[in-house]
């Protein structure tokens, strides 16, 4: 008997047609399987029909859907409350927003035993604490008391998976458990997720990234527009996928940092000279130099909290640093006055990691790019806009969206047509691709990277994946702590790395075996 | 996979929240009414000769104290006027004053929020020192004090009605606008080379606006409240001016023996500032969803 065994798995919502249909698989006690597909390719939508989750407007139909034999699918509300945390346990993407901030740790991963009442406040406790340890949270005694904005991202994370590991329950979901996250620790949460099914444990892995889920996957799914396109074990898929879009998945994973020449070695457009920026006592950037010449891209790559956004508004001018400073053609910019600034903003754009929050709500797509257009009326305006619009590889008839109209992709190239209205001589990318689907990344970064060819801009790319940064730079610089740990062209650091902390992120990242 | 005939089974609804739909319904029917009283009220100001049946202050003294009926809806008053013309061409006055008197609170809130929230530590801190003495007035001893101060007529209760209110609005706009301008659309802005005064008009002042709204629609109502009472305490506009507080005042003397005569401008005034708190609340309502 299968652990879940799910056939012709339809969903609906409200009176709309199925947004997943015939979905058929199982998960075995002790294997992993894994769901991949972009967002919107209903992988979501599935997992939580498992857990009668998807919510009072949706329609669910199934052949079969079973849990342990047991068919759920004329469950009531009761049943499944039964059902969560004792058989089957789920891990959500955002620990922060999926852990009461007003409850301690402690409390929250007991609420499982407690429901189900298992055992005597002290057995119950004394669980808890077994199950912090073996997540690895360290000091379980002192953690278990504190609250969920006191524990960093990772451990956070941890807390989620003891959780839902608590009850014991013999299958555990997991909904894009490592994306919010650093990829250290990412790392470490992919081994704690590889134990639960070393103990037996079945475990649905969900993700949009083909390498993550190629570590612990035993079978993978993979999904697009509401089906399941391909199935078979790992290595099958990995090396001989069948269908096209696996192959194209396949392909954008594997993709091989292309050895950019050199840019022409220019005046430098930006220098930054030893720059410092405490907030508060704590010292955000230390002693950062770098420059920005024209056609070039300079990649900085650091954890969160690392200082490498810190770093990014004193480039913009929107941050002074407290020593050092910043030069602009060689004339100062950070030590200047706004309105002194203010002529020459045009010279350096952002391109930010949430565009939909950078622009005005009440604009659509073609005010918010004429907005940099102020020289330019009526017809010659309009026309300069619809120009923009197919630079960044977008329609026309986008002009009269509004922003939350678009797509993730959309949306960011929108943010680029409108930082190339005003002809920048540097572009500061700060995690630009960071909350798109793989495939919509590559897009991105290609375009980015032919118009850098074309315009000859000068490129600032600050990210925390690795991948990213050496698709799109010729010279990387690896901050840690607020100080450049590493710097050199982009082969060098990747093909020789001489700092552990650099060994460290690029043995951690997660990587695709090589394909037949 | 074949079409299978199995039970086709659907998961149970998970209660749907039907008090939830209920009170939306009854916040549908609380916007309607104060919108259709706001329509009546616009009718009324605009068009006051098309709906009275008489001028608003032409004696007949064969006809006075005559209670209300088929010929003066509403009666008529101590000189024989008829008071339901009266109430119509009164809309004018008293509306009026209270509309002024909001717009002119929200251009001076407004304007010193911004000011308060865009400039200079300093000014920021001179700016709300000065809304903290102005609100530590009742609104209608200020308003007495400005009339005290610019004299008494329609004109100036409406600028001390406004004034009263510059504060709230002020305090209100301040608030707003800085957590607006610290939105990643306005560094956007900054970004592009746009100076301040503009992108404080183009995105701060429009984004700041929805609760500006809200509060100028319960404000109006007060407003008007606020306008009728001076009015009958004689600051405002004089007799024989058909104002809905001067008609209250004339009328109290005449309370025993010919009711109407007060109490037709009273439920008018009642109604106005319902419609207003109605429309008000809706608003906060739907900004707040």
């Amino acid at each position: 008997m299968s652990l879940v065994e799910v056939a012709g798995l339809e969903v609906a919502f409200g009176h709309g047609p199925p947004v997943v249909h015939d979905i058929s698989f199982t998960v075995e006690d002790g294997e992993c399987l894994a769901l991949v597909g972009e967002s919107g390719s209903g992988k979501s939508v599935t997992a939580r029909a498992l857990l009668g989750l998807a919510g009072h407007t949706a329609r669910v139909r199934a052949d079969t859907l079973a849990i342990r034999g047991t068919d759920v699918r004329s469950h009531t509300e009761r049943d499944w409350k039964r059902l969560r945390g004792r058989h089957v346990g789920m891990v959500l993407q955002d620990a922060l927003t999926s852990l009461d901030p007003l409850r301690r740790i402690g409390d929250e991963v007991a609420e499982p035993l407690r429901l189900h009442r298992r055992g005597s406040r002290a057995e119950q406790q004394e669980r808890v604490l077994q199950v912090l340890t073996e997540v690895g949270i360290p000091d379980p005694q002192v953690r278990c008391r504190q609250y969920p904005h006191q524990l960093s991202g990772g451990l956070r994370q941890r807390a989620l998976i003891a959780s839902a590991l608590v009850a014991e329950p013999g299958l555990v979901i997991a909904d894009e458990p490592t994306t919010a996250l650093d990829v250290l620790v990412q790392d470490q949460i992919l081994t704690l997720l590889g134990k639960v099914t070393a103990q037996g444990r079945g475990l649905l892995l969900i993700s949009h990234d083909l390498a993550v889920v190629a570590r612990l996957a035993d079978r993978i799914a993979v999904m697009r527009h509401g089906r399941i396109v391909e199935l078979g074990f790992r290595d099958q898929v990995i090396d001989d996928p069948q269908h096209d879009y696996t192959k194209y998945l396949l392909g954008i994973a594997r993709r091989r940092r292309e050895d950019r020449p050199p840019a022409a070695e220019g005046e430098p457009v930006v220098t930054v000279d030893r720059v410092s920026r405490s907030f508060g006592g704590h010292r955000a950037v230390a002693d950062v130099s770098l420059s920005l010449r024209p056609g070039q891209t300079v990649g900085l790559v650091g954890e969160s909290g690392s200082g490498k956004s810190t770093v990014a508004r004193m480039v913009m001018g929107l941050t002074t640093p407290d020593d050092g400073r910043v030069l602009l053609h060689g004339r100062p910019w950070s030590e200047t006055t706004e309105r002194a600034r203010r002529p020459h903003r045009r010279r350096v754009q952002l391109i930010a990691q949430d565009p939909h929050a950078a622009f005005d709500p009440r604009y659509t797509v073609g005010r918010v790019i004429a907005e940099s257009l102020p020289d330019l009326r009526g017809q010659a305006r309009h026309a300069r806009v619809i120009d923009l619009l197919s630079t960044v590889g977008l329609d026309a008839g986008l002009v009269t969206r509004r922003p939350h109209q678009l797509s993730g992709g959309q949306r960011q190239r929108v943010a680029i047509a409108r930082a190339l209205a005003v002809q920048p001589e540097v572009l500061v990318c700060d995690e630009p691709v960071s909350a798109l689907d793989v495939s919509v990344q590559a897009q991105v970064l290609d375009l980015l990277a032919e118009l850098q060819r074309r315009l000859g801009v000068a490129m600032l790319f600050i990210t925390h994946d690795l991948t990213v940064v050496a698709q799109i730079s010729h010279q990387v610089l690896i901050m840690k702590d607020g100080e450049i740990v590493e710097e050199g062209p982009t082969r060098t650091v990747f093909d020789d790395p001489q700092h552990s902390y650099t060994r460290a992120l690029l043995q951690a990242a997660p990587r695709l075996p090589e394909g037949r | 996979m074949s079409m299978s005939t199995s039970p086709s089974l659907t998961t149970a609804p998970a209660g749907a929240d039907r008090a939830g739909t209920r009170t939306t319904a009854g916040r549908r029917a609380a916007l309607a009414a104060g919108i259709l009283v706001a329509a009546a009220v616009g009718a009324l100001l605009l068009l006051p000769g098309v709906l009275a049946p008489y001028p608003p202050d032409t004696n007949d003294v064969a006809h006075t104290f005559a209670a209300p009926g088929a010929h003066h809806y509403f009666g008529t008053d101590q000189l024989g006027r008829d008071v339901f013309s009266r109430v119509v061409y009164g809309t004018r006055y008293s509306v009026l004053t209270g509309l002024v008197a909001t717009a002119i609170g929200v251009l001076g809130g407004s304007v010193l929020g911004l000011a308060a929230a865009a400039g200079a530590r300093l000014v920021d801190t001179v700016i709300m020192r000065l809304t903290d003495v102005w609100l530590a007035f009742p609104e209608v001893l200020l308003a007495l004090l400005v009339i005290a101060l610019i004299g008494t007529g329609p004109t100036q209760v409406a600028v001390a009605i406004g004034v009263a209110a510059v504060p709230y609005y002020a305090r209100l706009v301040r608030g707003q606008a800085l957590a607006v301008m610290r939105a990643e659309y306005v560094e956007a802005a900054k970004i592009l080379g746009v100076p301040p005064w503009r992108y404080l008009i183009r995105h701060v002042l429009p984004n700041v606006g929805g609760p500006v709204v809200v509060l100028a629609s319960l404000g109006t109502g007060s407003a008007v409240a606020a306008a009728a009472g001076l009015s009958l305490l004689g600051l405002g506009p004089l007799p024989p001016t058909p104002d809905w507080g001067v008609m209250l005042a004339e009328g109290q003397s005449y309370l025993a023996n010919a009711w109407w005569i007060a109490v037709f401008p009273g439920v008018a005034l009642v109604l106005v500032v319902l419609a207003a708190t109605l429309i008000g609340r809706s608003l906060q309502a739907r900004s707040v969803r």
